[in-house]
C-alpha cells in the first residue's frame, strides 16, 4: 500500500469522547467508529477502529455500493464494582461508507484484529491504471 | 421569489462516507495524496471503576499489540507508549503514540498489573493500605 491515507471519526477527531457521536439506540450507544482508508494501484484499505470488539461481533455487507460495518461490544460493570463515571454498557458501532462503482464487490476481504477491521476493497481490473504504451 | 435547489447539499447530512466524493471521483487519487493527514493520534477513551481494594482503568487501544505498549509509571503519571501498524501491507510500518494517564493518589504504585485483548487495556491498580477501608470486628 502506498502512502497514501485518510482518517475520519464521525464528524470529528478530537478526543474520543467528542467523536463518538452517540445516540441512544438499542439497550447502549451507538457509534460512527474512527476509520483511515488508502489505496494503491489495487484496492483500497479500510481500518475501523472497533475496541472491544470480537471476530464473531462484527457483520459487514455491502449493497449498492454502500459498505456497511454494524458491530457490538458489551461493557458490563463488574459485580462489586463502581463505575466513576457515566458509561455506557452496550455499544453499537455502525459505519456506512460509498465505496463507489470502482470497487469490486466480490472481493471484498475483512481480518478482525486487535479491535480493529481492515477491509480490502480490490478495485475492479476497468478501475485500475494502466499504462499506454508509446508506440 | 426564485428557489434555487443545492442537491449537492444533502450529501453534508448524509449518514454515510463517501470513500471518496462523487465529484472529484477521477481526481481522488490527487486529493487524498494532497489532504492525506497522520492516523497516529490516540483515540481511546478510558473508563475507571473502583471496589474497596483497588481501581480498574479500561483504556481503548485499538490496533495495539501487547508487544508494542509500555507502561511506565512516574510521580503519578502512568505514560502508555504505543505503536500501531499502519497497513496489512506494511507489516514493520508503525504510527508511534502515546497517552498519559492520572494514577488515583491513593493507588499503590507497586500494585499495578495489565492485560490487553480486543483493543482493550485493562489497569488493575490496588490501593494503598491506609486507604482501603479498615473494618473494625465487633466483639
Amino acid at each position: 500500500m502506498s502512502e497514501k491515507q485518510d482518517s475520519c471519526c464521525g464528524g470529528s477527531c478530537h478526543t474520543s469522547e467528542v467523536a463518538k457521536t452517540a445516540t441512544e439506540k438499542h439497550s447502549g450507544v451507538t457509534i460512527r467508529p474512527h476509520y483511515t482508508s488508502r489505496y494503491d494501484d489495487e484496492a483500497w484499505e479500510v481500518a475501523v477502529r472497533l475496541p472491544g470488539v470480537a471476530k464473531n461481533q462484527v457483520d459487514v455487507s455491502i449493497e449498492n455500493e454502500i459498505l456497511e460495518v454494524m458491530a457490538s461490544r458489551s461493557n458490563p460493570v463488574p459485580e462489586g464494582w463502581q463505575a466513576l463515571g457515566d458509561y455506557p454498557t452496550e455499544r453499537h458501532y455502525q459505519l456506512r461508507l460509498d465505496v463507489g462503482p470502482e470497487v469490486d464487490p466480490e472481493g471484498i476481504s475483512a481480518l478482525q484484529e486487535d479491535g480493529v477491521l481492515t477491509l480490502r476493497l480490490p478495485l475492479k481490473e476497468a478501475s485500475k491504471p494502466r499504462t499506454i504504451a508509446v508506440s | 421569489m426564485k428557489i434555487v435547489r443545492y442537491p449537492h447539499l444533502n450529501s453534508l447530512f448524509s449518514d454515510f462516507d463517501s470513500l471518496f466524493a462523487d465529484h472529484f471521483r477521477a481526481f481522488a487519487p490527487l486529493l487524498r495524496s494532497t489532504l492525506g493527514s497522520s492516523t497516529s493520534a490516540p483515540y481511546s477513551g478510558v473508563e475507571w471503576y473502583e471496589n474497596e481494594e483497588s481501581y480498574v482503568a479500561r483504556v481503548e487501544l485499538p490496533g495495539v499489540k501487547k508487544e508494542k505498549l509500555k507502561l511506565e509509571l512516574d510521580e503519578g503519571l502512568l505514560r502508555l507508549a504505543f505503536e500501531r501498524r499502519r497497513s496489512l501491507d506494511a507489516p514493520g510500518s508503525f504510527d508511534r503514540s502515546e497517552q498519559i494517564l492520572r494514577v488515583p493518589e491513593d493507588a499503590d504504585p507497586d500494585g499495578i498489573s495489565a492485560s490487553l485483548e480486543n483493543g482493550i487495556l485493562e489497569l488493575n491498580l490496588a490501593k494503598a493500605d491506609e486507604a482501603k477501608p479498615v473494618r473494625i470486628e465487633i466483639k
